[in-house]
């Protein structure tokens, strides 16, 4: 028993896996950057200046964290070399610009994302107040990409299938962390949480109040939530219940960019849980039949959806 | 991996009955768990939403001309996205006390001086409402508006 067990971890972690869904989120996560950043540009020094919404001098000694680097401190560095604040959150953001520019070429693709991560965790410690989940989720990917930044034609290794499967374990705890912390609250358990966030003008997209005539919808759509949320570690694994969660999970996190007016943040979802769960090697087989001289990379048949 | 994921869970369970009595005794998991998960995945907690809807947050901002008139300074907000990263600023200073919350609005109120430097008066209130049930909102429609913050600045 012992063996199987010992037998089943060892192939589950460490059977050969091509990096071929680390490349989707190397190119995803960049192309997600690039995005971000044509939605931020505008308000971009509002958001991380020095005088933007909330002032440096407020934000060090409240929001950011101090063993963390920040635009911050950086500026605190340079000011001896007369660079100012200004100048030091445009350097950091061309930067930033750069590495993603790079990821998405495949151009020194480990130091690309390196420099993503750091300078990422840079700008978001600068202004913490103003990020939420989608910042933490780039930086999950970014955090991952590190040890695998993908590219189409690498061997199928262990190490590439250990960081996938320690991304599929993280979105798993993500998913049963959020779907615990629901159910302890009252709104969720009364099926009222959803015509909150709906009915709430700072997320509602669509006046959609006339839906508390049919109390029933909302509640089941609250219910569907809990249900996705808390069961994801379980049921996205088993092949025959893994499309049809991941599928479901897709479509949350779609409504939840739709209806909520979240884009950014459904579409960061929607790209860790594509590159954790979808076999692109049978994807890339399907769409370029497999040359019958040359030896497989494809996935263990184990880890196949 | 083993270390990775206990720090993450450590992080993102510390709520929970059964981990937070222990984390309480011993503190030191919870630093390096926090010291190590804001640098790795930026924080481990995805409580998003949870464990209630905050309620909604509005923020007017007026400021009071030399001729006495009152004109509208609120921040222009170009998209969704820096919408609703305006509102994680307003849903985090709702969760702390009120001096430090009056310590951002003051920074406001500079921000709207320097744009309006004409102003002698600048007001600042902040209101939240929530939705009532969904059969009471039916009944009678939405809660009024609570004011929770409202400061005036004499510019001088």
């Amino acid at each position: 028993m012992i063996r199987k067990i010992k037998h089943a971890t060892g192939t589950f972690f460490f059977s050969p896996a091509c990096s071929l869904n680390f490349s989707f989120l190397r190119i995803a996560t960049a192309l997600f950057i690039l995005l971000q950043f044509f939605f931020l540009y505008h308000s971009w020094f509002d958001i991380y200046g020095e005088e933007g919404y909330i002032e440096w001098f407020i934000s060090k000694d409240l929001f950011s964290i101090s063993f963390l680097p920040s635009v911050i401190t950086v500026a605190d560095w340079l000011k001896p070399m007369h660079i100012t604040a200004n100048q030091t959150l445009m350097l950091i953001s061309i930067l930033y610009l750069l590495s993603a520019i790079a990821m998405l070429v495949g151009w020194r693709r480990r130091l690309a994302v390196a420099a993503a991560f750091i300078l990422h965790l840079t700008l978001c410690n600068t202004s913490m107040i103003f990020g939420y989940g989608v910042e933490t989720f780039t930086h999950i990917s970014l955090f991952y990409l590190l040890f695998v930044p993908g590219r189409a034609s690498d061997k199928a290794t262990a190490f590439s299938n250990f960081i996938w499967r320690a991304l599929q374990l993280h979105l798993c705890i993500v998913y049963l962390n959020s779907g615990i912390a629901k159910i302890q609250g009252v709104d969720w358990r009364v099926g009222e949480a959803v015509w909150y966030t709906l009915g709430n003008s700072n997320y509602g997209n669509f006046n959609l109040l006339w839906l508390s005539k049919f109390p029933l919808v909302l509640k089941t759509v609250n219910w569907w939530v809990l249900m996705i949320e808390t069961l994801y570690p379980i049921f996205i694994w088993p092949k025959m219940t893994r499309r049809f969660w991941l599928f479901n999970v897709l479509a949350l996190h779609f409504f939840i960019g739709l209806f909520m007016g979240l884009y950014m943040f459904g579409v960061i979802m929607m790209i860790l849980n594509t590159a954790a769960f979808l076999n692109f090697a049978r994807v890339r087989a399907w769409v370029t039949p497999p040359d019958p001289g040359r030896a497989d990379t494809t996935l263990h048949p184990m880890v196949e959806v | 991996m083993v270390l990775h994921f206990t720090l993450i869970g450590v992080k993102a369970f510390r709520e929970t009955p059964m981990l937070s009595p222990l984390l309480k005794e011993h503190k030191k998991i919870l630093l390096a768990s926090e010291a190590y998960t804001q640098f790795s995945v930026m924080q481990a907690d995805y409580s998003f939403f949870s464990p209630n809807i905050s309620p909604d947050y509005f923020v007017k901002m007026k400021y009071q001309d030399t001729a006495g008139h009152w004109a509208d300074a609120s921040f222009t907000l170009p998209n969704k996205e820096v919408e609703k990263r305006f509102h994680s600023c307003l849903l985090g200073i709702q969760q702390m006390p009120n001096e430090l919350t009056d310590i951002v609005i003051k920074s406001w109120a500079a921000r709207i001086l320097d744009q309006h430097p004409d102003a002698i008066n600048i007001n600042i209130r902040v209101f939240a409402s929530k939705l009532p049930k969904m059969r009471e909102f039916s009944a009678r429609g939405r809660n009024p508006q609570e004011l929770i913050a409202d400061l005036t600045f004499h510019a001088n």
